[in-house]
C-alpha cells in the first residue's frame, strides 16, 4: 500500500473505532446531565455506588476468564 | 490530495480533544443545567469528575466485553486488561471515598486529594502502557484506547481543580460603610471592602 492508502485507512480504522464506542458515550453524557439536578452527596453517593457496580462486573469478567476461559460476554 | 488524510486524521483528533473536553470537562450540564440546588464549588466540581471517573471505568468495560464478544480480544489480553481495571477502579473508589469524607475544602484535604488522583493517575498509566498498548489487534487498540480518554478526561478535571480554583475565603463579620470624606474607615474599605460587596 502507498503512504497515502495508508493514512487512508488509518483515518477509515480510527472513525469506525470512534462510530463503535459512540452508543456508549452517549449514555455517558445522559448520566452527566442528571448531576445538575442532583446535590453533591447525591452525586457522591451515585459514584460510589458505580465503582461498586464496576468492581462486581470486573469480579465477574475475571471469574469467567479463570474459569471456563470464554471470552465476551 | 496527498495531504488530505493527514489533515483529516489532525481534524478527527481535534473533534475527539473537542468531545471529551466539552462533555466531560467543567461545570457544563448542557440542557440539565437549569436547576442547580446548589451553588457551584469545588468540591461539587471534584464530585461530578468523581462520578465522571467511574462512569468512564464503566464505558471501558463494555467496550472490553464488545472487542471480547467480536474476537478482537483474546482470553489473555482480556485477563490482563480485566486485572489492571479493578486496579483502576480500586483507586477511583478509593478516590471517591476521601472525597466523601471532605467535610471542608482545606489545603490538608487537597493534599489527601492530590494523594489519591495520584494513585488513579498512576492505575491508567498502567491500564494503558501495560495493557492497551499490547493489544495485537489495531483495531480493538483504537477502540479501547478511546474508551479510556473518557477517564483520562475526568482525571484532568480533577487535577485541575485541585491546582487551579482558589480555596473559599472565609466571609468576614460586616463592617461600618465608608464615609465619603475618607479617613480610617475609606482606607479599610480601599484595602479590600469592595472584594466582599461584589
Amino acid at each position: 500500500m502507498s503512504s497515502d492508502e495508508d493514512r487512508f485507512a488509518q483515518v477509515i480504522g480510527a472513525l469506525n473505532a470512534g462510530l463503535a464506542v459512540l452508543p456508549e458515550f452517549h449514555q455517558l453524557l445522559e448520566e452527566r446531565r442528571r448531576q445538575g439536578e442532583m446535590s453533591t452527596q447525591e452525586i457522591l453517593g451515585r459514584a460510589g455506588a458505580r465503582f461498586d457496580e464496576n468492581q462486581l462486573a470486573l469480579l465477574e469478567d475475571l471469574a469467567r476468564l479463570m474459569g471456563d476461559g470464554t471470552t465476551g460476554r | 490530495m496527498r495531504t488530505l488524510p493527514c489533515k483529516m486524521t489532525t481534524m478527527l483528533a481535534l473533534a475527539c480533544v473537542i468531545f471529551f473536553n466539552t462533555a466531560l470537562a467543567g461545570d457544563c450540564d448542557g440542557k440539565a443545567a437549569k436547576v442547580s440546588p446548589e451553588q457551584p464549588s469545588a468540591v461539587r466540581t471534584l464530585a461530578k469528575a468523581s462520578d465522571d471517573l467511574a462512569g468512564g471505568i464503566k464505558l471501558t468495560i463494555s467496550t472490553k466485553r464488545q472487542l471480547a464478544r467480536e474476537r478482537l480480544l483474546d482470553r489473555d489480553e482480556e485477563l490482563l486488561l480485566t486485572n489492571l481495571m479493578l486496579d483502576v477502579n480500586r483507586t477511583g473508589k478509593e478516590y471517591n471515598r476521601v472525597l466523601t469524607s471532605v467535610e471542608r475544602d482545606t489545603s490538608q484535604n487537597r493534599a489527601a486529594l492530590r494523594n489519591a488522583l495520584d494513585e488513579v493517575t498512576k492505575s491508567i498509566g498502567r491500564l494503558n502502557d501495560e495493557g492497551v498498548l499490547h493489544i495485537k489487534s489495531e483495531v480493538a487498540r483504537q477502540r479501547a484506547g478511546l474508551a479510556i480518554n473518557g477517564i483520562r478526561a475526568a482525571i484532568a478535571v480533577i487535577g485541575n481543580t485541585l491546582t487551579s480554583t482558589p480555596l473559599p475565603t472565609p466571609t468576614p463579620a460586616p463592617g461600618p460603610l465608608p464615609t465619603p470624606n475618607g479617613g480610617k474607615d475609606a482606607a479599610s474599605f480601599r484595602r479590600g471592602g469592595l472584594r466582599h460587596v461584589i
